[in-house]
């Protein structure tokens, strides 16, 4: 076994993508530089650089207590930040409070009036403004007919599902075409399939509307599927700021990987250039002698029927555990000669009946879907 | 045989309760001055002579004026303290609100004596601004209690939605606190001047040479029982419990 893989460059914190803006001279909406909030001793976010730009639509996302609802309430004025710059359009905000920032949020709780009306719900922001009544008239209508809510109009707030109410939220915000759309977890609170529903809906609105949307989620699922651009947040950190795919297939830190998506991981050492899994499974790679984890996903690993891998394959031995049927595939845990567990990931048309637990067999992945992280 | 014990405590209750107030509602129409039954005869003659009774249209006027002065001015500075603690981050909020429940374990005697002596060693002249002030300070916790109990159940999304949209703190206040809490504060504001109206030890020791209707009656019963003390009565026992309806009707929850 012989080999080197391409060594990935990891950063603790990644400097903003600019590639992913529209164009590279183009001027973000969002501009946070050196953010920093504690709460008594506590760092709820420490030290944010962040870049969003107009159009984008960005998923903050990770684990609850990670900062980033703090890190949303920053950018809608409803916290001020201890130290750092928050621009939004090219004007320094960071003193103003959410009354005079271009953004509007949809909070988690929808912060609906109750003693208003659908229609005064959505119109209040625009009463506030001064806008004539035969204009609010007309903005509310249209702002009704993009979230489906036309027919509920005259209803009273306490008279609406969960899902309704969330609509009138989201048109409610819109009514005010903010520069920049906050959503702090706002469809936490629906069930899966409504949850899925207001997905879709929400896309087909920034379709639609275009604008800035900023969400805080801890749902990598929906991170995903909604947005081009997905922060992961950690104890007050952004640890990879990135389009989805590049945060699945190039996480920038263990985190990362480990958060997003399943992963596998190895500790272990690299010794002049080699790492070593097990005593068999070892594999060349450049970079300082030290302690690393090793990543690989469980649905790059296959089972070896017969023969033996290629160099450009690792593999080693171990014993099936476990086996659960997952609907569109099938997981196998397995334990190898040194007690670490492996989850291993397997389309239904693979020879699962075969397979027994207690059995020990030989697992393999390509040598390239490893990624190596210097601790 | 629960079902009996539950039936016999209900009777003892309804025996000690309620039967009592019936007594008074029917001595208050009885024809005969003497509080016997069975009833001889119907009259509101008793009304009459109560309306008559020297000091009672002056009395009447004190406990309406000290009630609604009482639910005001506490209801203002109970529903101010309860924002202020509800909305604090103060880690004390908790030793806030028992400190200004306190006037609510201490016994009203002790209170009533203590605000006497404070009263006068302060040159302050007793009478019904002295009546308020101590009700203000026995009855502002009730306030405070049911205010901060519907504000910890209260959305300040709404709130932070609000000043998001525009809206400046004033007119948020304007706008959208204070209408979902309108219910709550008026409720606390009956309840007070209900027991306002009710109270007699507090108000004995501030009021000075004045009469209410609690003192007043208590005057009229030194002098023996007549039916136009349960005529008296009968009407202190309308209003508190005309109010305590509506007080219990506004603050129920919506949900």
């Amino acid at each position: 076994m012989n080999m080197s893989i391409t060594p990935l460059k990891i950063q603790s914190f990644p400097a903003p993508d600019r590639r992913c803006g529209k164009g590279t001279g183009e001027r973000p909406i969002v501009s946070m530089r050196g953010v920093r909030k504690a709460f008594g001793g506590y760092r709820a976010v420490d030290n944010i650089n962040l870049e969003i730009f107009p159009g984008d639509f960005v998923a903050i996302l990770g684990p609850s207590g990670c900062g980033k609802t703090t890190l949303l309430r920053m950018i809608g004025g409803f916290l001020q930040p201890d130290e750092g710059a928050i621009e939004i359009d090219g004007v320094d905000v960071t003193k103003q409070g959410p009354a005079q920032r271009p953004t509007n949020t949809v909070f988690q709780g929808y912060g609906l009036f109750p003693h208003m009306s659908v229609r005064q719900n959505i119109g209040y922001g625009l009463k506030i403004a001064g806008r004539p009544k035969s204009e609010i008239d007309q903005i509310v209508d249209l702002n009704l007919g993009l979230v489906r809510m036309t027919e509920f109009a005259g209803r009273n707030i306490r008279e609406l599902s969960g899902g309704q109410q969330q609509r009138v939220a989201l048109a409610r915000a819109l009514a005010m075409r903010p520069k920049v759309l906050l959503l702090d977890e706002s469809l936490a609170a629906l069930d899966l399939k409504l949850r899925q529903q207001m997905q879709s809906e929400l896309r087909a609105i920034h379709q639609e509307i275009g604008g800035t949307f900023v969400f805080v989620t801890h749902d990598q699922g929906e991170a995903f599927s909604l947005a081009n651009k997905v922060a992961v947040m950690n104890k007050g950190r952004i640890e990879q700021f990135a389009s989805p795919s590049e945060i699945y297939h190039r996480p920038a830190t263990s985190f990362v990987a480990t958060f997003v998506g399943e992963a596998n991981v190895f500790k272990c050492r690299r010794d002049n250039g080699v790492i070593a899994l097990t005593e068999d499974a070892v594999f060349q790679h450049s970079g300082p002698s030290g302690d690393v984890t090793v990543m690989v996903r469980p649905e790059n690993i296959k089972l070896l029927k017969d023969g033996s891998p290629r160099a450009s394959e690792i593999s080693l031995k171990a014993k099936v555990a476990d086996k659960s049927f997952q609907g569109s595939f099938t997981k196998l845990s397995f334990i190898d000669d040194g007690g670490r567990e492996i989850d291993v990931n397997l389309g239904n048309d693979a020879d699962l009946a075969r397979i027994q637990i207690g059995e020990v067999v030989t697992l393999f992945w390509p040598a390239n879907s490893m990624i190596v992280f210097d601790e | 045989m629960n079902h009996r014990l539950l039936w016999a405590a209900a009777l003892v209750v309804g025996t000690f309760m309620i039967l009592p107030l019936l007594v008074l509602v029917f001595f208050a129409f009885s024809s005969s001055p003497l509080l016997r039954l069975p009833l001889e005869g119907l009259t509101f003659n008793w009304f009459l002579r109560l309306a008559e009774t020297q000091g009672f249209l002056g009395s009447l006027t004190n406990s309406l004026l000290i009630s609604a002065s009482v639910g005001i001015v506490s209801t203002m500075i109970g529903t101010l303290a309860a924002f202020g603690l509800s909305t604090g981050k103060s880690r004390f909020s908790g030793t806030y609100v028992s400190i200004l429940a306190l006037p609510l374990m201490v016994p009203p005697l002790v209170l009533g004596i203590a605000f006497l002596s404070y009263f006068s060693s302060l040159g302050l002249r007793l009478g019904l601004h002295a009546t308020v002030i101590a009700q203000v300070v026995t009855l502002q916790p009730i306030v405070v209690l049911i205010v901060v109990s519907r504000l910890s159940g209260f959305d300040w999304a709404a709130v932070d939605s609000a000043r998001d949209l525009g809206a400046s703190s004033w007119r948020t206040f304007i706008d959208v606190t204070f209408p979902i809490i309108r219910p709550t504060i008026l409720g606390a504001a009956l309840i007070v001047m209900a027991l306002s109206l009710d109270d007699f030890i507090i108000t004995f020791f501030t009021i000075g040479g004045e009469n209410t209707l609690p003192t007043l009656l208590w005057g009229m019963m030194r002098k023996g029982i007549d039916p136009r003390m349960n005529a008296c009565a009968l009407i202190v026992v309308a209003f508190t419990l005309l109010l305590g309806v509506i007080a219990l009707r506004l603050t129920r929850n919506p949900d």
